[in-house]
């Protein structure tokens, strides 16, 4: 943590993310307008001190939307990528570590998953489903836990041939005692690494799907759909547009920043510069 | 090398085989009747179809039977080469799928150009630079530039290029190589240039620091000589093999940016069949790209080895990016 720290990049990146998970988290206690309802006769207001970034084309707070909007988005990008680590785990270490027949099954099903452009397989599922956030986040669990998998597996299957896992084994243990003891610690880093990453790409892809229309109904409020809303007044609002975006893309880098600062770190090693 | 080939070529059949059975599933498994899709534009004026008329589009669609009849009379007309017909215009898939992919691959080839061109350049230039304002200036840009989503980069183009100075048109495609494609190259593209960036930069960063690349300039050649000839040639090697990747991400990634500029590729194409439910558009388009990617997978595959015969293979597909995080 300390080393983390260290890093202008990687600190600025952490900075950053511990900030918008408190908004996230105390959303609803900071914002006193309501981010579903507005005045017709407050449409297309710029920034003032009522309305620190002005309002939308039914006169509904940005600055209210945003901050409900980055719980929605924040919570639903943790709990897709928590849900497809657990998937990408189960199916890495079973597949690194079991080796043989079992191997090559999860591995053709994990190429099958990444034969697909996830973009497209994740627009094709959330489709066929219908619209919804619920939906939208088991259109990116299903496109983003292959990713994962084949690293894990590369990862396993490299602890796997370690002095101490063979020791372990001709020892007597059982593979799921060496597997929790030997395996699963040493997967820690990289599983944080990874993790961080894609909290990243899931809120792009999250974003992207609500843009396309294909995430929550509104008027609730969501990043990637306030942007669509926006499209409409491109030419005479382009505030509208700049606000949800240039959220969007903090948030990305934020993760992304800490994401790269912890992967040098694993690169380097326990012992590696600091 | 032929060996090489082979296996290669062998693991993908499986590969192929579970790819047309998500593509039949996600259709077959989701919710709604689609013979009563099909059948609604037979029906009369009224738009809701006789239960004789969706008994006839559940035998057209292959819908009679279990689900393994189903699935092996959907997959027998595959690979004879026959996508259906569209829900909404009944005309063939395949001929639309086919129409429709000059666009889409123009468009890719234009952003992996642009890509190309900016992300080695640039990256090559930092490399250079290291250290210096220019490298750090060079290494800000790629990492934010990969945060920007490119539905927004394209507003953002839009509004700046197109509504706000009248340069350039906001969308359509005025037929090919016209200034129609300058935004969406541009949109497309960017999201890539700081992955090219990163990958170039230590790439000759790590390649300049090499015995050989001492020993050229220890012989007395001129600095530009040096960089070309002996630095550049063996660093690119992994961005090469990087960017053909790319270029199936391009070919396969770019629905959402058809969409905004109304670009009439595969990826607008198959946005608009998701709006409307239009089951064979969709599952088309999806076998296509999957096809695509994995292609362009093999090819790589196959050309990395030619350009590095020290890679030892032991899980056939080389090119993942993903090595970095494996622990030494």
């Amino acid at each position: 943590m300390r080393r983390l720290l260290r890093r202008p990049a990687g600190l600025v990146g952490l900075v950053l993310v511990v900030g918008l998970m408190t908004v996230a988290v105390l959303g609803p206690a900071l914002v006193t307008r309501s981010p579903t309802t507005g005045e017709l006769t407050e449409r297309h207001l710029g920034l003032s001190r009522d309305h620190p970034l002005g309002t939308d084309f039914l006169g509904r707070d940005h600055t209210a939307r945003l901050i409900r909007g980055a719980r929605t988005t924040l919570g639903a990008a943790v709990v897709v990528v928590a849900i497809a680590l657990a998937i990408a785990l189960a199916v890495g270490v079973v597949a690194g570590y079991a080796g043989g027949i079992t191997d090559s099954v999860l591995t053709r099903m994990t190429d099958v998953a990444l034969a697909f452009p996830s973009v497209l397989l994740a627009l094709a599922i959330a489709g066929f489903l219908g619209p919804g956030l619920r939906n939208a986040m088991i259109a990116l669990v299903a496109t983003s836990w292959s990713r994962q998998a084949r690293i894990i597996r590369a990862v396993t299957l490299s602890i796997r041939r370690r002095g101490y896992v063979d020791a372990a084994v001709a020892s007597g243990g059982t593979p799921l005692a060496v597997v929790r003891r030997h395996v699963l610690p040493n997967l820690a880093p990289t599983v944080i690494v990874l993790a961080t990453l894609d909290v990243g790409v899931v809120i792009l892809s999250l974003a992207a799907l609500s843009f396309l229309g294909l995430g929550n109904p509104p008027p609730a409020p969501e990043w990637g759909r306030m942007l669509l809303d926006a499209k409409a007044y491109l030419e005479s609002q382009p505030l509208e547009m700049l606000v949800p975006g240039a959220a969007i893309a903090v948030t990305v880098l934020a993760f992304t920043l800490v994401g790269d600062a912890l992967r040098d770190l694993v690169a380097d090693g326990p012992d590696g510069p600091g | 090398m032929r060996h090489f080939v082979l296996r290669r070529l062998a693991q993908a059949v499986p590969v192929l085989i579970g790819v047309t059975v998500v593509t039949w599933a996600l259709a077959a498994l989701a919710p709604g009747d689609p013979a009563r899709l099909y059948a609604r534009q037979f029906a009369a004026a009224d738009g809701l179809p006789t239960p004789e008329e969706i008994e006839q589009a559940r035998h057209d669609l292959n819908l009679d039977g279990n689900i393994v009849q189903q699935y092996l009379s959907w997959g027998s007309r595959i690979v004879r080469g026959d996508l259906g017909r569209s829900f909404s215009n009944g005309r063939p898939v395949r001929s639309e799928l086919a129409h429709r992919l000059p666009a889409t691959v123009e468009l890719a080839a234009a952003a992996a150009a642009f890509t190309v061109i900016v992300g080695i350049g640039l990256g090559v230039a930092a490399a250079r630079w290291q250290g210096r304002v220019g490298d750090v200036a060079v290494r800000v840009l790629a990492v934010g530039g990969g945060a920007i989503p490119s539905f927004w980069l394209s507003l953002l183009l839009i509004w700046l290029l197109a509504a706000h100075w009248h340069l350039l048109p906001s969308g359509g495609r005025d037929g090919p190589l016209s200034t129609s494609l300058v935004l969406p190259t541009l949109a497309l593209g960017f999201v890539f240039v700081g992955e090219t960036v990163r990958l170039t930069r230590s790439s000759v960063a790590q390649t300049m620091s090499q015995e050989y690349v001492r020993a050229a300039r220890a012989r007395g050649l001129r600095e530009r000589r040096v960089v070309t000839a002996h630095g550049l040639r063996n660093a690119l090697i992994p961005v090469v093999t990087q960017l053909g990747l790319l270029f199936g991400t391009l070919l396969a990634g770019t629905a959402v940016v058809e969409s905004i500029f109304a670009w009439p590729g595969i990826g607008k194409m198959s946005i608009d069949a998701i709006a409307h439910k239009d089951y064979p558009v969709i599952q088309g388009a999806l076998l296509l790209s999957a096809v695509i990617y994995m292609v362009v997978g093999i090819a790589l595959d196959l050309l990395y080895r030619r350009l590095d015969p020290r890679i030892v293979v032991h899980d056939l597909s080389v090119v993942s990016g993903d090595a970095e995080l494996l622990p030494r």
